[in-house]
């Protein structure tokens, strides 16, 4: 092989190695977004969908939306009249100290709702499925905060996306089925 | 070294001030637990602060920023002129009610308002009684404005200083209920 030939080849490995070094190093800095969803069919095979999404690229699709695309649906008054109670709930919460703030059981159900850490964190448990969410208290105080409270619109929905930080997670696990949204 | 240790000893010491300053987290909780149908339990427990605010954030009908409507039109009441009487008065039975459905009793001891109802019911069936506990601080505490509306703020203040125990408790064939703040 000529030296020509030679360097052009060890420039092309310098590019590549530095490459997936970037794409290793940003897989493990940036935040994903993971949709896994798995489906037990009729027949007893099993369907499943992984999709993993870096934060980076919602954030930038969403920031594409534009107001127009989104002009804005009108909040009822019933919610609006209660964002305030509900962002002085949220400021109180982020202070308070670690509890299972609400608990019911009955025959059918269990539902706890507790804060640890700064996730407020719900579970549900019936005979037919289970549900676990948790969402940072926080970023969703500064996104209610923000929020004009009289539209959902392409603003509203850009802001929501913050919520979606480390932390943040919905399970569901029913008989047929088990979706798991998270951030991680 | 020895600096490194220094500045960790004097972290420790300023983490430790703080935290023996800040003020311990007042609950108020509310446990209900029912007898019949699906035999649900509900517990709540939540910081007295944050009940405090979202009272002032709630707006709706006989509830306006923190101030309860208590619906009495046709009264001129002078609530701190009744709330300083009823303070000072000795201990003892204030009133006795022997009614064909219920006994009730409001009698204050050691500084505390207790209100007893005693529901008489059918033999075989059980009765339902209601205990209702009310400190002298709190009823000092209470505000009301010309339009008898009370203040819940200074209500919520009042609770939080309370030292534990039971605020209100219900006995009855359907549920029990506790209130009470720690």
């Amino acid at each position: 092989m000529s030296p020509k030939y030679s360097r052009r080849f060890r420039t092309v490995g310098i590019v590549l190695v530095a490459a997936l070094a970037g794409i290793a190093v940003a897989g493990t800095i940036m935040d994903w977004l993971v949709v896994d969803v798995r489906m037990a069919g009729g027949t007893g095979e099993a369907h499943r969908l992984w999709i993993p999404v870096p934060m980076a690229a919602v954030r930038l699709a969403a920031s594409a939306v534009s107001s127009s695309a989104l002009p804005g649906e009108p909040v009822p008054e019933e919610i609006r009249a209660a964002l305030p109670a509900i962002r002085s709930a949220l400021a109180g919460l982020a202070r308070c100290p670690d509890a299972e703030l609400v608990s019911v059981e009955t025959d059918e159900a269990t539902v706890r709702v507790a804060k640890r850490g700064r996730l407020l964190v719900l579970d549900v448990r019936a005979p037919d499925a289970t549900v676990h969410g948790s969402i940072p208290i926080g970023r969703l105080s500064r996104t209610l905060g923000r929020w004009n409270g009289r539209t959902v619109d392409a603003t509203l929905m850009r802001s929501a996306l913050t919520v979606l930080d480390d932390g943040f997670e919905i399970a569901v696990d029913a008989d047929d089925a088990t979706v798991r949204i998270s951030v991680r | 070294m020895r600096g490194r240790t220094i500045a960790g000893f004097v972290a420790a010491t300023l983490i430790g001030i703080a935290a023996m300053a800040a003020e311990p987290v007042r609950w108020l909780n509310v446990h209900v637990a029912e007898h019949g149908g699906e035999h649900a339990t509900v517990n709540v427990r939540l910081p007295l602060d944050m009940i405090r605010s979202i009272m002032g954030a709630i707006s709706i009908d006989g509830l306006e920023g923190g101030v309860v409507d208590l619906d009495i039109d046709d009264a001129e009441i002078d609530w701190p002129k009744l709330m300083d009487a009823v303070r000072q008065a000795p201990d003892g039975d204030f009133v006795t009610v022997n009614a064909e459905d219920a006994d009730v009793t409001v009698s204050k001891k050691g500084g505390t308002i207790r209100i007893h109802v005693a529901e008489k019911s059918e033999p075989g069936d059980e009765a339902e009684t209601v205990d209702v506990t009310v400190p002298s601080a709190v009823l000092g505490s209470l505000k009301f404005d010309e339009g008898n509306r009370l203040d819940l703020e200074p209500l919520f203040a009042a609770l939080a200083s309370l030292p534990d125990g039971d605020l209100v408790t219900v006995r009855s064939t359907d549920a029990d209920v506790r209130i009470w703040v720690e």
